[in-house]
């Protein structure tokens, strides 16, 4: 290698730096912006959510009634809760004593909105 | 009165452990294994009473020259955390120190090594802590433990409170065992309002540490990843939720979701009253404590805080 090509290859060399060093600093520039965005975005996001609350204690005419225990197949079942979550749907436990195929589930897993009276 | 056991050791002791003794409660107080996890309120002597907001629906409206205020869109609920006091206290024979196989430790003309009692007051107050952590969440005023549970209304009694009150709604989840644990953790999860889901507020599952155990097993069989790369927690999959484990519910199936806010621990000043007492009496060092130290769920409510049907 003479020295015009030396000298050729050192200019190349240093393009090909500076394109990098470009790149480099496009792309940090780009990362701090979406970094500075999503800071500011989940900031607004706490503030929102810190502050407005929509769920608060229910008034008593809004909650559901307790019922009486009654029987199934010779046991006695009484069911705890008013109301409760299974599978992801909310059932009262007028909705529960009509749900024959629920109770059995119910009962299989332990849960502890009902119960078998004297068991 | 001359006391007839000689108690040099002991009362430089006894400086030691009314110098540090603002430290040793500081660490009984805030050091528990769940402290952490709640927030923190001091200087509470008795009660104090909290402001919760609540928005009633929309305020903004869509213009017209009339001005007509609506009502009722704000509401402020007081909720108020108690607090009660406690004691621990404990002897220590120095005698009895010395005739036992620790005597040979002892140095010529010593009644006592002090690092003895250093260390005995050190483990006192890590089992102090352990006693807080269990009182915090087990305590049941009216559940005729007979012991220090009678002190206050836990966390646990207040859930089953707001439970039977119909003011939360259970998750029927039944007992959590390893090939249910992904579904029934998530279930309890998902009653939560999204709101808290997006906060920078922690968000806390609260479990046995057996059932987190289980969990993170199971998560790494169902998906081939850990919860958190790092494992430095273990986290709800795929969702900002840390798991976290709860001494007192041990071998029971209790799940508890909630943002950091929504339980307070309060307690007075880690100080004045709250300092260890150490009183040398004739053949024995007394020490005493007395804690004052209360609970709240700031907001036992449906999408607040979510539970299963395990309290």
């Amino acid at each position: 290698m003479n020295k015009a090509e030396l000298e050729g290859e050192v200019e190349i060399l240093t393009a090909e730096n500076a394109a990098k060093d470009l790149k480099l600093q496009l792309a940090e520039e780009i990362i701090n912006d979406l970094t500075a965005e999503i800071a500011g975005l989940k900031v607004q996001v706490a503030e929102f959510g810190d502050f407005v609350k929509e769920v608060g204690p229910k008034k008593e005419a809004e909650k559901p009634k307790l019922i009486e225990p009654f029987e199934v197949d010779g046991k006695i079942i009484k069911i705890k809760r008013a109301a409760f979550i299974f599978e992801g749907q909310r059932v009262t436990a007028e909705e529960l004593k009509a749900n024959k195929e629920m109770i059995e589930k119910l009962l299989k897993i332990g849960s502890g909105v009902l119960q078998i009276v004297g068991e | 009165m001359a006391n007839g056991l000689k108690l040099t050791e002991v009362k430089s002791y006894q400086a030691y452990v009314q110098e540090f003794s603002n430290e040793l409660i500081a660490i009984a107080l805030n050091g528990f294994r769940t402290a952490q996890f709640l927030k923190e309120e001091t200087g509470i002597q008795g009660k104090k009473t909290f402001s919760v907001m609540k928005s009633n629906g929309r305020v903004l409206k869509a213009f017209s020259t009339t001005y007509s205020g609506t009502g009722d869109k704000i509401e402020m609920i007081p909720r108020t955390i108690e607090t009660y006091v406690t004691k621990a206290e404990m002897d220590i024979v120095p005698s009895d120190i010395r005739a036992s196989y620790l005597g040979a430790f002892t140095l010529p003309n010593q009644e006592v090594l002090p690092a003895f009692l250093v260390q005995i007051v050190s483990y006192f107050i890590a089992r102090l802590m352990t006693d807080i952590d269990e009182l915090v969440w087990a305590g049941d005023k009216d559940g005729g433990a007979s012991n220090v549970l009678d002190t206050l209304n836990g966390i646990d009694k207040q859930i089953a409170v707001a439970v039977a009150a119909s003011d939360l709604t259970e998750i029927a989840t039944g007992t959590i065992s390893a090939s249910d644990v992904i579904a029934k953790f998530t279930s309890v999860y998902d009653a939560m309002a999204d709101v808290h889901k997006v906060s920078m507020i922690p968000l806390y599952l609260y479990c046995s540490k057996k059932n987190k155990d289980l969990y993170a097993r199971a998560v790494q069989v169902a998906t081939n990843m850990y919860t958190n790369p790092n494992e430095v927690k273990t986290m709800l999959f795929g969702t900002d939720c840390e798991i976290v484990d709860v001494p007192a519910w041990a071998g029971t199936s209790k799940v508890l979701v909630a943002p950091k806010g929504a339980i307070i621990y309060g307690y007075d000043q880690a100080s004045a009253m709250n300092n260890i007492n150490v009183i040398p009496q004739h053949y024995t060092l007394e020490h005493s404590v007395t804690p004052e130290i209360g609970v709240l769920i700031v907001t036992p409510w449906d999408g607040e805080i979510a539970v299963n049907d395990q309290f």
